[in-house]
């Protein structure tokens, strides 16, 4: 049966190779499926339900979005390198640093971070670093004073461990010189309550949370290059003398192998359904991105390095 | 039939045998990881233990697999597995249908004679059946159901 | 601005979407597998379509339908449909086998519309001050919390709570298999990157309810229902119903109570909510050794407090955008992409939307009398005509696919097999499938309570005292121990009360 499947793609590669203008005008000709590795209602859920009929209609065919969560992403990508087909009808979304990070401190992840083509980079939600508005806190200066006088005390939470925020928090510490507490929660949701209740210091999270609480919380910073458009008032890290800009990139990826010609359609329809929905996206505090073919390789080679150390570092104190 | 056993001494080396796979499984990582489950392997030992002992001092015996024949339900399991074990082969729609209709015909021999005119019926039944839950699951919840050979 | 809000839901369309949502949850709910979360996810991108609240009213009514319909896979078959009705299956089964289906059902459906009624009420009225008791919940209260729940066990286990308490220990080991949710390496994976993703509670449930049940019904070779009602017409006819569930009152209130407070935790939901009701009205009854046995008390507890649960759980996510259960998370995904920001400003600038939505959930819980009746009946027909080499297999089928589509795995599927034969070798030995179950869903909660705490306290000397800090904390400790001590209190006020009955 194996054999017959591997024959029967070597074919269809060898007809797309060949005469890749003929077979390429049919692509797509039947449903896509699109994998959210993640549990409905997050951030990846919700980006791609924006994106699924936009993208419907670009494509002229149904995009089904699905769920394989688990593992923080692990099982789906996992599953999706070793079974899915190379023929562009199974897409999967993909995050960094998750791809970057896992497959480095798990003993076995079952997957590569190269092991899959990223077809394109969407969207980024920088790192924010988030009082309570109640908080004696009020820039982030007096934040890092606070921790300078009483290392460890000041306990900031976030969304898992050798996630995006840890990896900041982490950072921060290095290019502050200070101790502090990271105290990881599974997910952004649970991030918000604690810090509300006063159970947390500060939390290192995304900034779509900066926005959908701007009267509950402030922001004392951001990891992004520059201001980011839906918070003009808050300063980036960079801004106040700390060279860090990190967060979580969003984006699709196809297996490896998948004809060119297929992936450069299907980059062409994200980035189109991406222009649509940018409006709603940069309302909620993301950070759209449009990085294709080379970019999006050389973005996961530029996070490698800015995390890699970081990530080293913990794998060494172990 | 009567089977006989002390369920206590019987549950508490169950735990043992359980507790004993987890211990060996535990890794070497960092406390916040490991911290929990290592604990509760001990206390699952430590209640099997108690198990055992009680068993011992208290002895008591209880009944076991007395609901019918054993040989049915273990039957009905293997063919479970089979089915489930199938499908990425044959794909969801062809694995259930042969197996469906494999367990009722199997089931249906309990009570009565099974002759290839019940089949007959049988078939467009269990092909009706399996042919509803498939276009929901595939067309209204776009579930993607494992694929075979086949579909 | 109530009523006026009231009359826009008078909309033939708004109640369409109330109905259509109520019947296609309760098909999700029926199902095992099938979870609310499941349903919205689905629905999604048809509410983008329409205006907000169409699109908030239907998918409140498919939530609320889908709590609810979970209780007659626990009636009918001994299978809770959703981990919501897990007590459900402890009283409503046993009362099918006594040819009481009708019944029962019936119970559940007036229990769930007057929970949902009440679970609106809460929303309705007292959100402010609830969410406030919400933000109380820090790591520290959690790990108390799930310790309160592991007290369940002793009224969980059918027979001994030795071996109920084991079953409790593996259900959270199990539980920890997968990334650690604090730490995110990966434990137990017995060198299987599939694993990663540990066991999920749900397709532990379904094998551990489920396969117990069909292995007995393939070995005794017919279902272990009557089929014979005991005068069902009169019985489960909807005004004796309402009024044997109306002559529990005390019950009811307490219940409902219950399931607002669990509600508003967030984190937890209806899979607490309906064994702590279970077991309060257990330990309150004036018989409680007769629980088990099919008793309509229990019923009532169970299906009024999840269903509190649905609109209950929206207090934390209407005023603080805090999803309090799974399900929510998807309804706060429609808020943000309408633009809706949680927040007093949702009570007041968008306050017609927002009691629409509320109060349309209070409709959908009466919506839920009508379909509940008639799509009641109509399973329970279809169960009983078949016959038991068909319901086998078709069970069999269902399950399959309902574990399939939790996560998209076919691994979930072995291992509900692998879980489920277990389930039903333990069960022989006398280690019943709830108190693994429980296991499961409070080990998650007391590890990461436990472990976050100690982190919290890293810059103390001795980081567990974080543990007994807050007031809150206190109490929860007093009401474990009050609820670890219970049955030999209760015993010990027997024992004093058969003495002074000797005497006199």
């Amino acid at each position: 049966m194996k054999l017959l499947t591997k024959s029967t793609l070597l074919a269809v590669l060898a007809v797309v190779l060949v005469i890749p203008g003929i077979s390429m005008a049919e692509f797509p000709e039947k449903p896509i499926t699109y994998t959210i590795p993640f549990n409905p209602g997050g951030e990846s859920d919700i980006t791609a339900r924006l994106q699924e009929p936009e993208l419907e209609k670009y494509l002229g065919v149904a995009v089904n979005v699905t769920h394989k969560p688990g593992g923080g992403g692990a099982v789906a990508w996992s599953e999706f390198q070793r079974t899915a087909k190379p023929d562009g009808y199974s897409v999967v979304g993909c995050n960094i640093p998750h791809i970057i990070g896992q497959p480095m401190i798990r003993k076995d992840a079952g997957y590569e971070t190269d092991g899959m083509k990223v077809v394109m980079w969407f969207h980024f939600t920088p790192n924010a670093l988030v009082v309570s508005k109640d908080s004696e806190f009020k820039t982030l200066d007096d934040f890092i004073q606070f921790a300078k006088k009483k290392p460890y005390v000041g306990t900031v939470g976030g969304s898992g461990t050798y996630s995006a925020n840890h990896l900041e928090t982490i950072r921060f510490m290095k290019a502050a010189g200070i101790e502090l507490t990271y105290v990881p929660y599974t997910g952004t949701g649970p991030v918000i309550p604690a810090l509300m209740g006063g159970h947390l210091k500060g939390a290192m999270t995304y900034t779509p949370v900066s926005v959908n609480y701007k009267d509950k919380f402030r922001t004392l910073a951001v990891a992004a290059e520059e201001r980011v458009p839906a918070l003009p008032d808050v300063p980036t890290f960079k801004e106040l003398g700390y060279d860090i800009v990190g967060g979580a990139f969003r984006g699709v990826a196809v297996p490896l192998g998948t004809p060119q010609p297929v992936v450069d359609k299907l980059a062409e329809a994200y980035t189109a359904a991406n222009k649509q929905i940018a409006k709603k996206q940069l309302d909620l505090g993301f950070v759209m991105k449009y990085a294709t073919g080379d970019d999006a390789v050389a973005l996961i080679g530029t996070m490698r390095k800015a995390y890699g150390d970081v990530l080293a570092d913990i794998k060494k104190k172990k | 039939m009567n089977r006989e056993i002390n369920t206590e001494i019987a549950s508490g080396v169950v735990g043992l045998i359980l507790s004993a796979v987890f211990f060996f499984a535990l890794e070497d990582i960092s406390w916040m990881s490991i911290l929990f489950p290592k604990t509760l392997v001990y206390i699952m030992a430590l209640i099997a233990l108690a198990l055992v002992v009680r068993g011992i001092i208290k002895p008591s015996r209880d009944r076991i697999f007395h609901v019918g024949s054993n040989v049915r339900w273990m039957v009905t399991g293997v063919l479970f597995f089979a089915w489930v074990l199938f499908m990425p082969v044959l794909g969801f729609f062809v694995s259930t249908v042969v197996f469906m209709t494999i367990i009722v015909g199997y089931l249906a021999r309990a009570r009565s004679r099974v002759t290839i005119g019940k089949f007959m019926v049988w078939i467009p039944i269990v092909i009706a059946e399996v042919t509803f839950f498939y276009l929901i699951f595939t067309k209204v919840l776009y579930v993607p159901l494992p694929e075979g050979m086949f579909f | 601005m109530v009523f006026e809000t009231f009359m826009t839901l008078l909309d033939p369309v708004i109640i369409l979407s109330i109905f259509a949502g109520v019947s296609a949850g309760l098909f999700v709910g029926a199902m095992p597998g099938l979870t609310a979360t499941m349903a919205l996810a689905v629905l999604l991108p048809f509410t983008f379509t329409l205006p907000p609240l169409h699109g908030l009213v239907a998918l409140g009514a498919v939530y609320m339908g889908a709590i609810y319909g979970g209780s007659f896979a626990a009636i009918l078959v001994n299978t809770p449909g959703t981990p919501s009705s897990i007590a459900t299956a402890f009283e409503g089964y046993p009362m099918s086998k006594q040819g009481r289906a009708l019944e029962a059902l019936s119970i559940a459906t007036v229990a769930s519309a007057i929970g949902g009624i009440a679970g609106s009420l809460f929303l309705l009225l007292l959100s402010p001050p609830l969410a406030k008791l919400s933000l109380r919940f820090g790591p520290a209260e959690y790990f108390w919390v799930a310790i309160l729940g592991l007290t369940l066990i002793a009224s969980l286990s059918e027979g001994s709570s030795t071996k109920g308490m084991m079953g409790g220990a593996l259900g959270m080991i199990i539980g920890t298999m997968g990334v650690a949710p604090i730490g995110g390496e990966t434990r137990f994976t017995f060198g299987m990157p599939v694993l990663q993703g540990g066991v999920a509670m749900i397709v532990a449930l379904i094998g551990l309810f489920v396969l117990p049940e069909l292995y007995t019904m393939a070995a005794k070779g017919k279902t272990a229902l009557t089929a014979v009602e005991v005068d069902s017409k009169a019985r489960s006819s909807f005004w004796r119903v309402t009024k044997t569930v109306f002559s529990m009152p005390g019950n009811l209130i307490r219940s409902c109570i219950i399931g607002e407070i669990v509600a508003i935790i967030p984190g937890a939901g209806g899979n607490v909510a309906n064994l702590v009701a279970y077991n309060e009205a257990k330990r309150a009854s004036k018989h409680p050794e007769k629980f088990g046995t099919g008793l309509p008390e229990g019923l009532v507890a169970t299906e009024s407090s999840n269903n509190v649960t649905v609109a209950g759980s929206m207090v934390p996510l209407l005023t603080l955008g805090i999803p309090g259960a799974p399900p929510d998370a998807v309804i706060l995904g429609v808020m943000m992409l309408h633009g809706l920001r949680p927040g007093i400003e949702l009570f007041t600038t968008s306050g017609k939307l927002t009691y629409g939505f509320i109060i349309s959930m209070g409709l959908a819980a009466i919506a839920m009398v009508p379909v509940g009746l008639l799509g009641g009946r109509l399973i329970y027909k279809v169960i009983f005509r078949t016959p038991v080499y068909f319901l086998v297999p078709t069970i069999a089928m269902a399950t399959m696919l309902g574990t399939y589509a939790v996560r998209n795995s076919h691994t979930d599927v072995i291992i509900m097999l692998i879980l489920g034969t277990m389930g039903y070798l333990f069960k022989q030995i006398g280690i019943a499938p709830a108190p693994i179950v429980l296991g499961l869903i409070l080990g998650t909660i007391a590890e990461m309570g436990y472990v976050q705490t100690m982190l919290s306290g890293q810059a103390s000397q001795y980081p567990a005292l974080k543990l007994f800090e807050n007031g809150l904390s206190h109490i929860l400790i007093g009401m474990i121990v009050f609820s670890a001590a219970w049955p030999y209190l209760a015993a010990l006020k027997r024992r004093i009360m058969s003495k002074k009955g000797g005497s006199a």
